[in-house]
């Protein structure tokens, strides 16, 4: 009896003591600075706007400058400071939706690398929630030349945008879209992706492509229409899948429009889910 | 303080699992805060969300494993699921016990030898360390071992001896350990305890080498009894063995039987007359009965009764006085569960008529010779309703309670046995297979007189059963008894046989009126 009682005390201590954050709010900057320096030996720069936390680090030989690709000891830094960012944006009191990492390199201004998380996702996948390779399909990935990113480095300033959920989602799935047009077995090598870019257009989530079938002579790929009906159609699977995960109904209606051959498909929020289970088609 | 001492020492000896247990558990979860409290929140939080599913899980995986353990193993062959009783809740005092005297008396000697252990050991006596309580079953050996325990005021362990025998050998001396083990402890917290192991012969029997291995599992149990009683061992604990049998005492192993294991032999014989009259008054204080009942005719009725008979009969009587309806216990009700536990229950109309005139002139047959000739006993009661596989019966009891039977008993019997025979012959000049029982029983008798008791005429002296005695190994064989010795005992018993016969022929058929006047009164009332 004296026993159950005494694990039961302890238990709710255990409790209470879970309660306090471990990164408060007032120190979450120097947090994830001191955390990066201690862990990782890097130098960032953090910035928190609204529920966007902003993360910035200089690393000199960021790309291997023959392919052009990031350099595998470049990579595991910026990994090791994306779990620091995690670590921080988890156990602390200040809300945080998403949090950005931007990595450059000193010597080559205006090239990034930007990595962006949704903190839901974390949570989800610490809890095992989701799996490990989704959780990596949620990362938004991008590599870009950012004009901007020169004035701050002369300025020494570092301003970030505030990350709307939105903006989130459409980036994600134009990001999975290309993705899955190079990775996958049966697409990769078959279809050129030069654009895709999705936004919020009043209450229609408009995604704009450009994209194109390889290896076909002019007159098919202008005359052919098989083949361009499946563009649209994998495209309009991608977006209502994201929509799908992250229970975003925010829209009327979905708009696929391929710039390549001026086609759209156009899908009310009712239809989706007649359409996702095969009870509808549409041409 | 010693007592104290030797109680938290055995406190400890006892909960050691428990307290190691608890303690790992304190350890385990000071570990668990310190490692929480060196977690990130919101590690700390995914840890205390998730701790029910663990726990759930853990729980569950401990169910299988002990209902896999249960069910394969059951805790261990060797298993001892014997608990205490302590003296004091048996609530068996020695006023309880009635009807055997003697014994009783001899077992108060031991609870107070029991009791003034300390003072024995200063005078220099050494401790009783076992009692062997014999005799028939129902006499109340383990009514008074539980007397024994209330009174002395010690913890009691109740085993049957038969719980140690198992197909596997080394199981029962197993189980003998644990028992001595932990009876041993008992003695050293509370100064000693009784250790009562009912039906010991399934044990006890004298042990028995096979190159085959038969008996190994008993021998090495009662090995393992006997160390434990009178071994080698390092202290000397107060733990009391006591040891119930029906069996005879010259078939339990003499190692077990000398002293210094069982010291003291109490038999518990059959209630005499004054205890079977306290055993009526007892169990008859239980029901309501008519007080006009003679409870000295009832004991003299009840002879050689066991006290778990007489409190059998009055059971039974209250149920047949419920089951015609009486408000309370009489003499006929009494006397009809005696029949009852006796001879078991009537069979009416089992016999065509003809077959019932036969069996009232047989029953009357051995009345009237009972009656007449008989010098111990007293008929009590003639039937010619078939009960227990008997058409009919004449019951008799001794008119005393005689401890030895002379000559002219013997013959009484035989005569009285063979008075069926002779009635059914007068009667119809040919018997029936109803004189089997009554044969068997008077030949035996007669075989006896001649052969075993020397009651014959040729002047043979001795027992003569004994050549050819397989029980006694030193008996001399069968064919060192000479032809002709045997040729004349045969002849003796066969000369008693006629003897008796004739004796009763005349009788009978001097008597005849008083028989038919009995066949009639039987069949009338078809008693």
């Amino acid at each position: 009896m004296i026993l159950n009682r005494a694990i039961l005390l302890l238990v709710f201590c255990i409790a209470f003591a879970s309660c306090t954050p471990t990164y408060p709010k007032e120190r979450i900057v120097e947090s994830v600075q001191k955390l990066c320096e201690k862990e990782y030996n890097v130098d960032v720069e953090v910035v928190i706007e609204g529920s966007t936390m902003g993360v910035r680090i200089p690393l000199e030989g960021l790309f291997d400058t023959e392919t052009l690709q990031i350099k595998p000891e470049a990579f595991d830094k910026i990994t090791g400071v994306m779990l620091s960012a995690s670590r921080v944006a988890l156990s602390s009191d200040r809300s945080i939706d998403f949090y950005t990492v931007i990595t450059y390199d000193p010597k080559v201004p205006g090239a990034e690398v930007v990595m962006t998380r949704y903190i839901f996702d974390l949570r989800r996948f610490f809890l095992g929630d989701i799996s490990r390779g989704e959780f990596a399909k949620r990362m938004v990935f991008d590599v870009r030349f950012n004009p901007q990113a020169i004035i701050d480095t002369w300025l020494g300033d570092f301003t970030l945008k505030d990350q709307s959920f939105t903006e989130f989602i459409c980036e994600q799935t134009s990001r999975r879209i290309q993705d899955e047009f190079r990775e996958n077995k049966d697409l990769a090598g078959k279809f050129k992706v030069i654009f895709c870019k999705g936004s919020l257009d009043g209450k229609t989530l408009k995604f704009v492509v450009d994209i194109s079938r390889e290896g076909l002579p002019v007159s098919e790929l202008i005359h052919g229409k098989a083949w361009h009906g499946e563009i649209l159609e994998f495209c309009m699977q991608k977006i209502c899948y994201v929509a799908y995960i992250y229970s975003f109904k925010d829209f009327d209606e979905i708009e696929v429009f391929n710039k390549f051959d001026n086609k759209s498909l156009i899908i009310s929020k009712d239809e989706i889910s007649k359409w996702r289970n095969r009870r509808i088609r549409i041409d | 303080m010693l007592i104290l001492h030797k109680r938290i020492k055995l406190f400890l000896l006892d909960h050691w699992i428990k307290m190691a247990i608890g303690s790992a558990v304190v350890l385990l979860i000071g570990a668990a805060i310190y490692g929480l409290s060196t977690l990130e929140s919101f590690y700390r939080h995914m840890t205390l969300a998730t701790l029910p599913l663990q726990i759930l899980i853990v729980a569950v995986n401990a169910m299988i494993f002990v209902y896999m353990y249960m069910t394969v193993f059951r805790g261990g062959f060797a298993k001892l699921d014997k608990g205490l009783v302590k003296g004091e809740k048996i609530a068996v005092s020695f006023n309880d016990v009635i009807g055997i005297d003697e014994a009783k008396q001899e077992s108060w000697e031991v609870v107070e030898l029991i009791k003034d252990r300390r003072k024995l050991q200063q005078i220099g006596g050494q401790v009783i360390k076992g009692i062997l309580m014999m005799g028939p079953p129902g006499c109340g050996k383990t009514y008074l071992a539980k007397a024994i325990a209330t009174e002395s005021g010690i913890p009691f362990i109740s085993m049957s001896a038969s719980e140690f025998t198992e197909i596997f050998v080394g199981v029962g001396a197993s189980r003998m350990r644990k028992l001595f083990k932990k009876a041993r402890r008992l003695a050293e917290a509370h100064g000693g305890c009784i250790v009562f192991i009912d039906e010991l012969d399934a044990i006890g029997k004298k042990r028995g080498y096979s190159y085959l291995g038969q008996g190994q599992e008993t021998n090495a149990t009662q090995n393992q009894l006997l160390v434990e009683m009178d071994g080698l061992k390092q202290k000397q604990e107060n733990v009391i063995v006591i040891g119930a049998t029906n069996a005879p005492e010259d078939t339990l192993d003499e190692a077990m039987l000398r002293p210094g294991r069982f010291d003291r032999k109490v038999y518990i014989d059959r209630p005499n007359l004054e205890g079977r009259e306290s055993l009526f008054r007892f169990y008859l204080t239980k029901v309501k009965h008519d007080e006009k009942l003679d409870i000295g005719r009832l004991a003299r009725r009840a002879v050689r009764k066991t006290p778990a008979d007489i409190m059998n009969i009055v059971k039974e009587s209250a149920l047949i006085a419920t089951r015609n309806k009486k408000d309370i216990v009489s003499l006929k009700e009494i006397s009809d569960a005696m029949d009852r536990v006796d001879w078991g229950i009537k069979h009416r109309g089992f016999m065509t008529p003809k077959e019932r005139e036969m069996v009232a002139y047989h029953e009357a047959g051995h009345g009237v010779i009972l009656y007449m000739l008989h010098p111990a006993d007293d008929v009590f009661k003639i039937s010619i309703i078939s009960r227990k596989g008997y058409l009919g019966a004449t019951m008799h009891h001794p008119k005393e309670e005689l401890q030895t039977r002379n000559k002219d008993a013997y013959s009484a019997d035989i005569k009285t046995s063979l008075a069926g025979y002779v009635a059914e012959k007068i009667k119809y000049g040919t018997t029936s297979n109803g004189v089997s029982g009554d044969f068997m029983k008077s030949m035996q008798q007669a075989h006896d007189m001649v052969w075993r008791l020397g009651m014959g005429k040729s002047g043979l002296v001795g027992d003569y059963s004994i050549y050819g005695n397989t029980v006694n190994s030193n008996a001399p064989s069968a064919t060192q008894l000479a032809e002709s010795t045997k040729e004349k005992l045969n002849a003796e018993t066969q000369a008693i046989m006629q003897e008796c016969l004739k004796e009763v022929e005349e009788l009978l058929k001097k008597e005849w009126n008083i028989v038919e006047t009995l066949v009639k009164e039987l069949l009338e009332r078809r008693a």
